[in-house]
């Protein structure tokens, strides 16, 4: 998986680690502001209201 | 990630391995062709003098002395050589060599051999073999090299795991048993690994002739940083089901890992994150706030001072005794918009900065916002219940500290004209000997009796009970009845962490002022 996208990266080896970066950042910007927002209402520590 | 370093080191060490290694065939190629009719040995010797140099100790290259070649290792040169070795393969540290066919057909005993036990034998047999084919051999070396490479820079841990167990726990044996036996060679795996092994005691005697940077390099290299190659898994790997297994095996453990990030990162995200993105929404909110008490109708408090105290208007905040209101008397003038601010709860016993803009609402997003006002209940000063939800963990947490609080601790809370002072109602395990003159803060804090005798400081109910939040807490009417206590009622959730139930804490209205400029009331300060 990550050999996979590692080999089809272009660049030399300094690039493809910053291009790393910057896919692991966009992947986190992803988590935070998409993902987690959306499953939070899941978990069972925000509810804090009572509701019948 | 750790992976994609790993990756770059593997990278660059493979790079190096491949042009010392096609440097090295450059040389040894003449008198290898030379020798394979002689030893087996000597055969081995080529091979295992390219392991050495690969190894790289550092004094590879650079030190050969017997070396004419002194061009320069750049990583694409061994590429353009005659190597079918292309960019992608060695790199795929999954499928190394996969279907190559100089290796393909070379051993035939390979296959169908044990992989554990027969190996330390088979070495001088491989080795051989090695003769026998000659300049295939080389490049078989070279192979193994390079897979060995692969090995020792990502330290895969998928070695261990699955197909490829069995083919690696025998790698170790080979592995071990020839270095403990002080031969300089190790099996690394394959049979050009065994090779060297076999052609280990030949190589005492015959390397430094046939490579001088070899033998130490060896002995150094492949003993102590080679990790043992399943000595089967090249050869079974490359034609079918131990490379795709493995390849399998290193995807799941790379899922695996990747789920214990994400899963970090939620956790990162609840701790810090929602506090972030709450702390912009709630100074959002009580901006828009107070811009909407700045445009209202300003407040008409007339404040009379009595001769003694100097006379001029402008000496300071008007004393709390003159803005003392009777509630009943205070109507409510602002209105309300879900999700938008409409008060301000001071907590000052949660530190004396501790305000939280109300939200109109309940819903995740209000909450998100700031402490939520359930908007079936009572609005701030009413006779009824003023109930209101905040989150105890995460989201700035307002409530994070509902835990400690205690009886006769104030809530205080500003609206657009009125400052409301709630304070905590007796705990249960207070209110059978209460006593309001014990403490000053409780004078007007009276134990709850008639059809409130059931309603307490602090109590912990069942996600259900939304009728602690009704004119009379946990009395199944949303009907206020005359002469209704002004109550207030937060609602987060307990255990901390769970949701299991939650914590109520109920106060009364003791106090009411009005607002005046530069006026904060008394009971912030305690």
């Amino acid at each position: 998986m990550y050999g996979w996208l590692w080999r089809h990266l272009p660049g030399n080896t300094a690039a493809r680690i910053g291009e790393c970066l910057v896919l692991f950042l966009a992947v986190v910007a992803l988590l935070f502001f998409v993902i987690f927002p959306w499953v939070e209402p899941l978990l069972p520590f925000n509810n804090v209201d009572v509701s019948q | 990630m750790n992976d994609q370093d790993q990756d770059g080191e593997r990278c660059a060490l493979l790079a190096r391995a491949m042009a010392e290694r096609a440097e090295q065939r450059r040389q040894d190629r003449g008198a290898a062709r030379t020798r394979a009719a002689d030893t087996q040995g000597e055969h081995g010797d080529d091979a295992e003098a390219r392991t050495g140099s690969w190894s790289g100790s550092g004094a590879a290259p650079g030190s050969a002395p017997g070396s004419a070649d002194t061009r320069p290792l750049t990583g694409s040169e061994p590429l353009a050589d005659t190597r079918p070795l292309t960019d992608s393969r060695p790199l795929a540290g999954s499928e190394p060599l996969a279907g190559s066919e100089p290796l393909a057909g070379s051993r035939p005993l390979a296959d169908s051999e044990p992989p554990t036990a027969t190996l330390p034998a088979v070495g001088g047999d491989h080795a051989n073999e090695g003769d026998i084919n000659g300049g295939t051999a080389d490049r078989d070396a070279e192979y193994a090299a390079v897979i060995a490479g692969v090995k020792s820079a990502d330290r895969e841990s998928a070695v261990g795991t699955a197909g490829s167990g069995a083919a690696s726990s025998g790698g170790g044996v080979v592995a071990s048993g020839v270095a403990t036996s002080g031969v300089a060679a190790s099996g690394v795996g394959t049979s050009d690994d065994d090779t060297r092994a076999g052609a280990g005691e030949h190589q005492a005697t015959t390397a430094p002739d046939a490579d001088p940077e070899g033998t130490p390099d060896s002995a150094a290299g492949t003993g102590s940083d080679e990790p043992p190659l399943p000595p089967r898994s090249g050869r079974a790997g490359r034609s079918g089901g131990g490379g795709v297994g493995r390849m399998l095996t290193r995807t799941a453990g790379e899922i695996l890992v990747t789920l214990g990030v994400v899963m970090l990162l939620l956790v990162v995200y609840e701790l810090w994150i929602t506090d972030i993105f709450t702390a912009r929404k709630q100074a959002q909110a009580t901006q828009v706030l107070e811009e909407k008490w700045a445009a209202a109708e300003p407040n008409v408090v007339t404040v009379t001072r009595s001769a003694g105290t100097g006379g001029t208007t402008d000496a300071g905040p008007p004393p709390a005794k003159q803005l003392e209101t009777d509630a009943s008397k205070r109507t409510k003038k602002y209105d309300t918009l879900t999700g938008e601010g409409f008060a301000k709860l001071y907590i000052p016993s949660f530190g004396a900065d501790e305000v939280y803009t109300l939200i109109e609402g309940t819903n995740d997003d209000d909450l998100a916002t700031g402490p939520g006002h359930y908007a079936d209940s009572q609005y701030p000063g009413q006779p009824g219940n003023f109930a209101v939800a905040g989150h105890r963990v995460t989201h700035g947490a307002p409530f994070n500290d509902a835990g400690e609080l205690r009886s006769c601790d104030a809530l205080v809370v500003e609206t657009q004209d009125d400052w409301f002072v709630y304070r905590v109602l007796p705990m249960q395990d207070e209110a059978a000997n209460w006593n309001p003159a014990a403490r000053p803060e409780c004078a007007d804090v009276k134990k709850q009796t008639g059809s409130y005798a059931g309603v307490f400081g602090r109590q912990i109910v069942l996600p259900q009970a939304i009728e602690q939040t009704y004119p009379i807490p946990g009395v199944q009417s949303m009907t206020i009845p005359p002469n209704a206590e002004r109550l207030i009622t937060l609602t987060t959730c307990h255990p901390q962490f769970s949701d299991r139930e939650r914590m109520i804490i109920h106060g009364v209205l003791t106090k009411s002022y009005s607002k005046a400029a530069g006026f904060l009331p008394p009971e912030l300060g305690a």
